[in-house]
């Protein structure tokens, strides 16, 4: 009874309202605080690359000498070698003849055996020479696929990059957010676009996920993005 | 009587703020009088009262609105539309404290506070050179680099940072740092990745944190280690690196007990099963 007079009285109710403004701020002045994620929430697992394209995209290698010499990096290059432990790749144009595209290469995760995962995006890390000497070249990618399941990208064909750069002030949507359990893995196509003269880039490629089930830490709560009910679909051969 | 003091002076737009700051004045003094007044005269101040209110009450007025107009003039929000600022402010007391790792192993190749392949234990920075360990290289070999115990106080790790700049060719895209295993007391990796993965992924310049797998206590004698490398197409190119974990104080020493950030308090942890749990 006491409290249904204090919520009835306006004099009570404007001195909480007082409160809670100078609480929250005076003059309508919000704070707010860049964040963690939370526990198991927007973790990256890195793309590997599976497949290179010789003489044009390559892995870089840990303890590796320029070349030449087995296991350099112009050896390497020319073989287009693939390396499971490391994730930066390297794209040259050197060896272009004209202007246009290197052939595609595949990256790939790696089987994460120990959680099942949600995927929520995509993200692409690259570095630029400081001055190109020609046209700056692109690394494009297309058909991100889980397990070999229909294409996340929005796009059938080859999107540049900046479209999923990290450091960007939002992410990237995709068409689902599917679930990533072993033995499946994630792929995406990657292609370089430039002319011989351009300066070389190197990338890496990550997904970002939310962690459902992790074997050793336990089962986590997804982010708000990620929960059932932001996962509403109607209809759709795959539902 | 009183039509002439409080009658009506209505047009199309309803009562007149005027009126309406009269019309109080009026009842707050016939109120004051009400309590030193007699019998009778309280029952004639009564029902001026009632003509008083009866008359704030068809022009819309009521003491719930009054009360939130004040409440707006006092919180400096009246009169701004309904427009709301925010500005990037401090987490907060002990909360997401950067702790640096120190490159406490010594590598060729590596340049500390102390020198070419020589360890440190008082500064973080490093610059990575791995054509200074092998002549030629562009790449070189993983190294651990370790937080000191911190005996003072028992901290939450909620993230992990790397900041890197490189030297290196202008028409060279430039070097990177791979990290992984990071570990607390040799537990298990709390990086997703179980092999190298680009620290730009946690540069401290992303507009968001990278995630762990798990946010667990860092207490002394325990510290946290990272494996870090340097892998680069161009030899002769280094990398001024340094990494630190994101810790909230949950008690310190000298300071007392903080309040987590709502991201590492348990109602944030929540979790079932985990062979760790």
């Amino acid at each position: 009874m006491a409290r249904r007079r204090r919520q009835s009285n306006p004099y009570l109710q404007s001195a909480a309202a007082v409160d809670k403004a100078l609480v929250d701020g005076v003059g309508g002045l919000a704070f707010t605080a860049q964040s963690p994620p939370g526990v198991g929430r927007l973790i990256r697992i890195p793309f590997y690359l599976t497949t290179g394209v010789a003489n044009r995209i390559t892995s870089l290698q840990t303890n590796q000498a320029v070349g030449p010499g087995a296991g350099s990096f112009i050896n390497n290059l020319a073989a287009g070698a693939a390396n499971q432990t490391v994730p930066v790749c390297a794209i040259d144009f050197a060896g272009l003849a004209a202007a246009g595209a290197t052939g595609t290469a595949i990256m790939s995760t790696p089987q994460i055996s120990w959680a099942t995962l949600r995927i929520v995006a995509f993200e692409i890390q690259r570095q630029d020479a400081t001055l190109n000497p020609a046209s700056a070249g692109e690394v494009c990618v297309s058909d991100l696929q889980i397990g070999g399941g229909a294409n996340l990208f929005v796009h059938e064909d080859m999107a540049p990059s900046g479209i999923y750069l990290s450091g960007s002030s939002s992410f990237a949507g995709l068409r689902d957010y599917p679930i990533l359990k072993s033995p499946n893995t994630a792929s995406v196509s990657v292609q370089g676009l430039g002319a011989p003269a351009s300066a070389r880039i190197t990338f890496s490629a990550s997904l970002v996920c939310e962690i459902l089930v992790d074997d050793n830490y336990g089962a986590h709560i997804p982010g708000p993005y990620a929960r059932p009910g932001a996962l509403v679909r109607q209809g759709g051969s795959f539902v | 009587m009183y039509d002439d003091l409080y009658g009506e002076e209505e047009d199309e737009f309803g009562i007149s703020e005027n009126r309406v700051e009269r019309l109080l004045g009026r009842k707050r003094k016939l109120e004051a009088m009400m309590a030193v007044s007699g019998p009778g005269k309280q029952r004639r101040i009564a029902r001026r009262l009632k003509r008083i209110n009866s008359i704030l009450a068809r022009s819309g007025y009521s003491q719930a609105a009054a009360a939130g107009g004040m409440a707006a003039a006092a919180a400096g929000v009246e009169g701004i539309g309904g427009l709301q600022f925010q500005a990037q402010s401090p987490p907060g007391v002990g909360r997401l404290l950067r702790l640096p790792f120190y490159p406490t192993t010594a590598n060729a190749g590596v340049v500390s506070s102390g020198g070419l392949n020589v360890a440190s234990a008082t500064n973080p920075v490093i610059i990575t050179d791995p054509n200074a360990a092998v002549a030629g290289n562009c790449s070189g070999t993983p190294f651990t680099m370790r937080t000191p115990q911190i005996s003072w106080a028992t901290l939450r790790i909620v993230g992990f940072e790397t900041s890197h700049s490189s030297f290196k060719g202008i028409a060279n895209p430039g070097p990177t740092i791979l990290v992984e295993d990071l570990q607390i007391g040799g537990g298990a990796n709390l990086f997703t990745h179980e092999d190298g993965a680009d620290s730009f992924i946690y540069d401290a310049n992303q507009p968001e944190f990278c995630g762990l797998r798990d946010y667990p206590i860092l207490k002394s004698p325990n510290t946290a280690e990272v494996v870090v490398t340097h892998v680069g197409t161009v030899a002769a190119e280094t990398t001024t690196f340094s990494c630190a974990l994101l810790c909230e104080v949950l008690v310190d020493d000298n300071y007392g007990a903080h309040i987590p950030g709502p991201y590492s308090r348990a109602g944030a942890l929540v979790r079932q099963g985990g062979s760790f749990v």
